[in-house]
């Protein structure tokens, strides 16, 4: 007892009080209980399975008669992404540090209390300018005016140095798309977006539409001749702004595990939180984080950013990046003025600012076509779990690979049964062959999905993992680990190229990890995946909602 | 069809039902308990149970966790969320659900601050159940962190918060 008080006193009476309602447990009930399996993503809702519970369930009164409608047989209920409530950053964060004493904690994220606006103990985060610093790709930090994007078009036909470098570059990208194909990047239309006297920064493209294609490159003055330093573009959804000098920008979203209600007084968000490769983690404090809140009668418009973290650069393996690649999860709970009410929170860390949907409702989708699967003996009725888009394996391992099928499994769902199906096997056993040593497969999370990879000559990793909450990201699994040594990670990329989020695997084999929604992509890696396959080939499984793979993989010839 | 063509039936590894029953009834109640504060005794008797089924069917895997009340606390938790969250979407304003926190003291209950429970109903849900188990069911910090998945430096944390607002909501200034 911590609380040596009268009113202590009465919470633990109270609590014994409470007790009185706490029915008799019996363990051969939950081990005869005949619900259907509660598996994770059922949990959250992205399955629910609940209108064929039993009646032993005694969900109260309506709240039972609700759930059951809105949880009927294979109904999905998924948040669409390109709704983008909680997506509020493309890109990824940059350089910051990992949870420092909290290194031990089990699934799920810390709390770190955040005062009352402003925080990170100076003025750091101010309201955003009408005209702020932006970028499309902010780790590769080239920021620029937002009005710079409706500034004129055509600087490839400038007649300065740093023009004509940038037609030597298009030059370049224009033989590239002729031999490999386009590469859908923009190569005119440029405008001038950022220059100094020895560096100008120029974009291609228009910022609009749908799916905004830009193309960014960057040219510096180096000993007088003015050459191109950088290139980089693709889809640009949305705008990051600019954190200042000494912080980093990152995502954040609603805390989906914290409940926001019209009495609120705190907004609980999630970050992501990352650390450069290879360097040692960087505990984060209060004084780490940097969040302005401004309240107003009808909006809370919020801003977050992370110190940079002073990092060793000295310090073994420690390469110095912006990419992401070891983040965490961490909580802020930022207090507010006044309960939160019907006020909409707005994410100021975008540009323009998103309103966020504090309590979105689960959409409700027609359940996915239902083959049918040829089995042995007969036809039957299956669940598509996932197929496979783009099969590819790994040839080092294998001497008959070259050109010939490998034996894969798919995987299908008869009733509450998962099949595991291959070419030459129908079975429902856990085990499921190896494509080829070291190969790995590459998941798109999108609500459930169950990537795995081998390890060893005999020894797969399953990495069972279930996006819980298509809203909320939040994301947990379990990873097996057989006869393997060394650590086992779950890496998530937005893009199969880009910056990645890595999470080890806990001794336990559980892990769980925090993403802002979206499409990831889920990779394992393990010590023989990297070590007897240095060249590793991913295999891409698109997975849907509701659920199958259903291909051979053939190897490349 | 026939038998000798048809796929096999599933044939489940055969669990150890003693061991699952020893550690369900170690671990049901402290479930229930940390799940009462937030979910009322009916959602928590069900959100225990749905992570006692999933235990039961991923035994294999959840005995060999390092803390698997721990990672049940959390599948229990999400499931009770998950159901309480897919009620109140459907549920209208004319048709209000009941209360799923804890419940108010009824006739013949012991003689409690009036305002107690409220206070309590007043803190996060994490602080609430901190500080519902530490201060409330007298459990060391040590083992509410096991249990919730957190350190006990997070604990403290939540704990120390959750105290604060609740002299805060009982508007106490000191710990008399």
């Amino acid at each position: 007892m911590t609380e040596p008080s009268e009113h202590a006193r009465q919470l633990r009476s109270y609590a014994e009080w409470v007790e009185q309602f706490h029915p008799p447990f019996d363990p051969a009930a939950i081990r005869s209980d005949d619900r259907p399996p509660v598996e994770l993503e059922a949990v959250h809702g992205l399955r629910s399975t609940s209108a064929q519970r039993p009646g032993r369930r005694s969900l109260v009164g309506a709240a039972a008669a609700v759930a059951l409608l809105v949880g009927t047989g294979l109904f999905v209920a998924r948040q669409n992404d390109s709704a983008g409530n909680f997506i509020l950053t493309p890109g990824t964060s940059g350089t910051s540090g990992t949870l420092g004493d909290d290194a031990d904690r089990g699934p799920g994220s810390s709390v770190v209390s955040v005062p009352r606006r402003p925080v990170g103990g100076d003025d750091a985060l101010g309201p955003v300018d009408a005209d702020p610093e932006v970028s499309c790709h902010p780790e590769s930090r080239l920021w620029f005016r937002r009005s710079a994007l409706d500034g004129p078009k055509g600087a490839e036909f400038g007649t300065d140095g740093a023009a004509a470098a940038l037609r030597d570059s298009l030059g370049v990208q224009k033989l590239a798309d002729q031999l490999g194909g386009p590469l859908g990047l923009p190569t005119s239309d440029f405008r001038r977006l950022a220059e100094t006297p020895d560096h100008v920064l120029f974009g291609g493209g228009d910022f609009a539409g749908n799916m905004p294609m830009l193309s960014f490159v960057q040219v510096d003055l180096i000993g007088g001749v003015w050459g191109v330093t950088g290139t980089t573009g693709g889809s640009c959804n949305q705008l990051t702004v600019r954190p200042p000098a000494g912080y980093t920008f990152l995502r954040w979203g609603v805390d989906r595990l914290s409940t926001h209600n019209r009495d609120s007084t705190e907004l609980v968000v999630s970050v992501d939180v990352a650390n450069p490769s290879g360097c040692d983690p960087v505990p984060i404090g209060d004084q780490d984080v940097a969040a302005m809140v401004e309240e107003t009668s009808s909006t809370i418009t919020v801003r977050v950013a992370l110190k940079r973290p002073e990092i060793d650069l000295d310090a073994p393996n420690c390469v110095f990046s912006d990419r992401v690649r070891v983040p965490e999860p961490l909580t802020l709970a930022l207090e507010l003025g006044s309960p939160l009410g019907d006020r909409t929170v707005v994410d100021a860390n975008v540009f323009p600012a998103r309103t966020l949907d504090l309590n979105p409702e689960p959409r409700k989708e027609p359940p996915p076509p239902n083959p049918r699967l040829d089995l042995p003996g007969g036809t039957k009725d299956v669940t598509v779990l996932a197929t496979v888009t783009d099969p590819a394996c790994v040839p080092l391992k294998r001497s008959d690979c070259p050109g010939r099928p490998v034996p894969a499994a798919f995987e299908a769902r008869l009733g509450d049964e998962i099949w595991r199906v291959g070419p030459n096997e129908v079975s429902n056993a856990v085990d499921i062959r190896a494509p080829a040593t070291g190969a790995s497969v590459t998941a798109l999370v999108d609500g459930a999905w169950c990537p795995r990879v081998l390890l060893g000559p005999d020894n797969w990793a399953e990495v069972a993992c279930t996006r819980l909450d298509q809203t909320n990201g939040h994301v947990t699994g379990s990873a097996s680990r057989p006869s393997t040594e060394g650590p086992l990670s779950v890496v998530f990329r937005r893009t199969q190229m880009g910056p990645s989020v890595t999470h080890t695997v806990e001794s336990d084999g559980s892990y769980e990890v925090v993403l802002v929604p979206g499409d990831w992509f889920a990779e394992v890696v393990g010590p023989g995946s990297t070590s007897n396959c240095p060249g590793r080939f991913p295999v891409q499984v698109t997975v849907t909602v509701g659920v199958t793979v259903t291909s051979d993989i053939t190897c490349p010839t | 069809m026939t038998d000798a063509a048809a796929p096999r039936a599933v044939v489940r590894e055969t669990a150890d039902a003693d061991a699952f029953d020893r550690f369900a009834r170690d671990v049901e109640p402290r479930l229930w308990r940390a799940l009462v504060a937030n979910f009322g005794p009916s959602g928590a008797t069900e959100a225990a149970a749905d992570g006692l089924v999933y235990a039961w069917r991923h035994w294999e895997r959840v005995q060999s966790m390092a803390n698997p009340s721990g990672y049940l606390y959390r599948v229990a938790f999400r499931s009770a969320q998950n159901s309480r969250s897919r009620a109140l979407t459907a549920a209208s304003a004319s048709d209000p659900l009941p209360a799923q926190g804890l419940p108010d003291p009824a006739v013949g209950a012991p003689d409690f601050e009036p305002g107690l429970v409220a206070a309590l109903r007043s803190l996060s849900e994490m602080q609430r159940t901190v500080v519902w188990l530490v201060e409330g069911c007298g459990w060391g910090l040590t083992d509410t962190a096991n249990l919730l998945g957190l350190s006990v430096s997070t604990v403290r944390n939540h704990l120390a918060r959750g105290l604060k607002g609740l002299r805060a909501a009982l508007k106490v200034t000191s710990d008399d």
